[in-house]
């Protein structure tokens, strides 16, 4: 086992502090997921307007849909914060110079600080399974929608990770490491959608649409963590026939739209002008043509790839460069060139 | 045989010439003063020999290897204790070591005995599982000089080690460090207080400005730097005026003086002048109770040292 990584688990995990936080982490994912369960079934019941028996499938969905968008949540704002402090802090309590005469090489020291931050986020996680996993009782969602939506966020994880990492190993200060590391993940999260917004409406041709009948690569959209997940879970894209809202609503309307398929909250779609070959086969209808309504459950062939295999793409190749950089910067001693000129020697 | 050698080196800091063609050549075995003032160089030079600080000009080799070219090959064989403490949070003294056994590459079936002689070396095994921030500034010394050699190195470089410790913890460490030196070890050690490493270090070198002023072994540096020595004589105290009278007339006696019903003076020669001296007295019929030749101490070596190259300059 790398000796950093059990050294930083001995130390993170001891005392109370960290029971205290694991605690009240629980608690508050399972109130939100209480909300989210409850917001659920108000939206269902008034939808459908019938017992509960029937629409647990939908709640299911609904809450599990939630808890993902939470946890990706969790992941962008927790892993800056126990991941900026990781190298800075060696250096401000000034251990890192005592690290780096020790026989770990650069990157052993990187992974291990890395791998530190990830087992602590995945102890959050896991104290949170059982919540996360409750809309399995429920139906309407299954084992694997659960591995895909772990897969991506521990992903992103490591993604948000890797760049705090090497931010922390530049930065002369901690403030400076949490706020670049913020930055960096807000940058990733949130601004990523204004930049998808920014993207529809400078691009959006001649047309007045916003999404042109053809569809459109959303270049933006690959480096959004939430539309990546929506991507893995929901893939492969099909049109609901419930229609309802639910928490992945906005980012399968994006990614419809990227399809060139317009879906309207009532669960119809509606295929855009020109964009009769590629639209897939309507089942029990046969092949559509023209532009015009789509029945119930139908489903879309898509003609672009999904979004979430080129975010594992983009995420690999930013965290494999951000912990080259971190590895490049714990260097000791720091890569110089050595002049061959002798200089005169001192007077003994 | 000489466990590290440096040549030439230089080292900038921005505009600062850290070190300006720093000469030194370190005997295996012994144990090596570095001293000057604060911004001489003497950290800069151990941090280059400890493979934390690239050099700009010139060589280096511990244990015949370049610390630029191969870090890990000097990392084995050397130990380095800092300046200052470096202590995690939440572990206790044996954690702390076990996990730099750990680090140094130590194997785990070794570990646990390995922490144990040394904190029985350092005299903190009764301290195992205490807290590390709860120890004592010198016992926290203590831990790092252990930290230090986890891997068993051939070469210690300890930066200024007694700085901030009371006289017990300085003296318990400088019996730590000569035990050291008598288990084979080489000894880097730094300190601008002089006095510390008096009677500990076989060798010495003096640094000013980021050079080399002096260096070698410290009696030999006595003998070439010091040709005079103060020397204390208690004579009778109605004989006082005439041993005056008669030390005086000698061509190396100088500063003649008494002071508390001794004949202090300053002697221009060595221990074969100093006998000359004292017979002249006994034969010319005076007693003495007590005749004290004090060698010069670092102190005073390191002022001449520097004020030669001050008035040279």
């Amino acid at each position: 086992m790398n000796p950093v990584l059990s050294r930083e688990i001995l130390e993170r995990f001891r005392g109370r502090r960290a029971a205290l936080l694991i605690f009240l982490w629980t608690l508050g994912i399972g109130l939100v997921g209480y909300v989210v369960y409850l917001v659920g079934q108000e939206v269902a019941s008034n939808f459908f307007g019938m017992g509960r028996l029937i629409t647990t499938g939908f709640v299911g969905r609904f809450l599990f849909q939630g808890m993902v968008l939470l946890m990706v949540t969790a992941v962008v704002m927790v892993v800056p914060g126990v991941t900026a402090l990781t190298i800075v802090g060696e250096r401000e309590r000034q251990t890192l110079g005592l690290l780096q005469v020790t026989q770990l090489t650069p990157f052993q020291l990187v992974i291990g600080k890395l791998s530190s931050s990830l087992s602590y986020f995945l102890l959050l996680v896991v104290a949170v399974a059982p919540i996360i996993a409750l809309p399995l009782l429920f139906g309407g969602m299954s084992l694997g929608d659960i591995f895909a939506s772990l897969g991506m966020m521990l992903l992103t994880a490591t993604m948000v990770g890797s760049v705090s990492l090497a931010i922390s190993a530049r930065a002369k200060s901690s403030r400076g490491a949490v706020a670049g590391s913020y930055a960096f993940s807000f940058v990733i999260a949130f601004f990523s959608i204004a930049m998808i917004l920014a993207e529809l409406l400078v691009f959006r041709g001649s047309t007045n649409e916003i999404v042109p009948p053809r569809g459109r690569e959303i270049y933006s959209s690959w480096i959004n963590p939430y539309i990546a997940t929506v991507d893995a879970v929901a893939a492969p894209l099909s049109l609901r026939n419930d229609g309802q809202f639910t928490p992945f609503t906005p980012a399968e309307t994006l990614l419809f739209a990227r399809q060139g398929v317009s879906q309207s909250l009532g669960g119809v779609a509606f295929v855009g002008e020109g964009f009769p070959v590629d639209l897939g086969v309507a089942r029990g209808f046969g092949p559509i043509e023209g532009g015009g309504f789509i029945g119930p459950a139908q489903e879309v062939r898509l003609r672009r790839g999904p979004v979430w295999i080129r975010t594992v793409v983009v995420y690999v190749v930013i965290s494999g460069l951000a912990l080259l950089r971190a590895a490049r910067i714990v260097t000791a001693p720091a890569l110089a060139p050595i002049r061959t000129k002798r200089v005169k020697s001192a007077t003994a | 045989m000489m466990i590290a050698t440096l040549s030439g080196v230089e080292k900038r800091y921005g505009t600062v010439k850290a070190l300006d063609g720093i000469e030194l050549e370190i005997p295996d075995g012994s144990v090596f003063g570095l001293i000057g003032p604060n911004g001489a160089g003497k950290t800069t030079s151990m941090l280059v020999i400890s493979t934390l600080l690239a050099r700009d000009a010139g060589k280096v080799e511990v244990v015949g290897i370049d610390p630029q070219r191969d870090p890990r090959g000097v990392r084995r064989l050397l130990g380095y204790m800092p300046d200052f403490f470096g202590f995690y949070e939440n572990l206790t003294a044996s954690e702390y070591l076990s996990f730099f056994a750990a680090a140094s590459g130590v194997k785990p079936a070794a570990r646990e005995a390995v922490v144990a002689d040394l904190l029985a070396l350092v005299d903190l095994s009764h301290k195992s599982g205490a807290d590390v921030n709860s120890l004592s500034r010198g016992m926290k010394q203590r831990l790092s000089l252990a930290r230090a050699l986890v891997h068993d190195p051939q070469l210690l470089v300890l930066d200024e080690p007694a700085s901030g410790l009371d006289p017990r913890a300085r003296v318990q460490l400088r019996e730590l460090i000569a035990e050291l030196s008598r288990l084979g070890k080489t000894v880097i050690i730094s300190s601008h207080i002089l006095s510390e490493l008096e009677g500990i270090c076989s060798h010495l070198a003096v640094i000013d400005q980021g050079k080399v002023k002096a260096v070698g072994p410290l009696d030999d540096i006595r003998k070439t730097l010091t040709s005079s020595r103060r020397v204390t004589a208690r004579v009778p105290d109605e004989k006082v005026d005439e041993v005056m009278d008669l030390l005086g007339s000698d061509p190396t006696v100088h500063e003649i003086e008494v002071e508390r019903g001794r004949v202090r003076f300053v002697l221009s020669g060595d221990d074969a002048d100093s006998a000359r001296l004292l017979s002249r007295v006994v034969v010319g019929g005076h007693e003495v109770f007590e005749w004290r030749v004090d060698a010069a101490g670092l102190e005073e070596l390191f002022l001449q040292i520097t004020a030669e190259e001050e008035g040279a300059a």
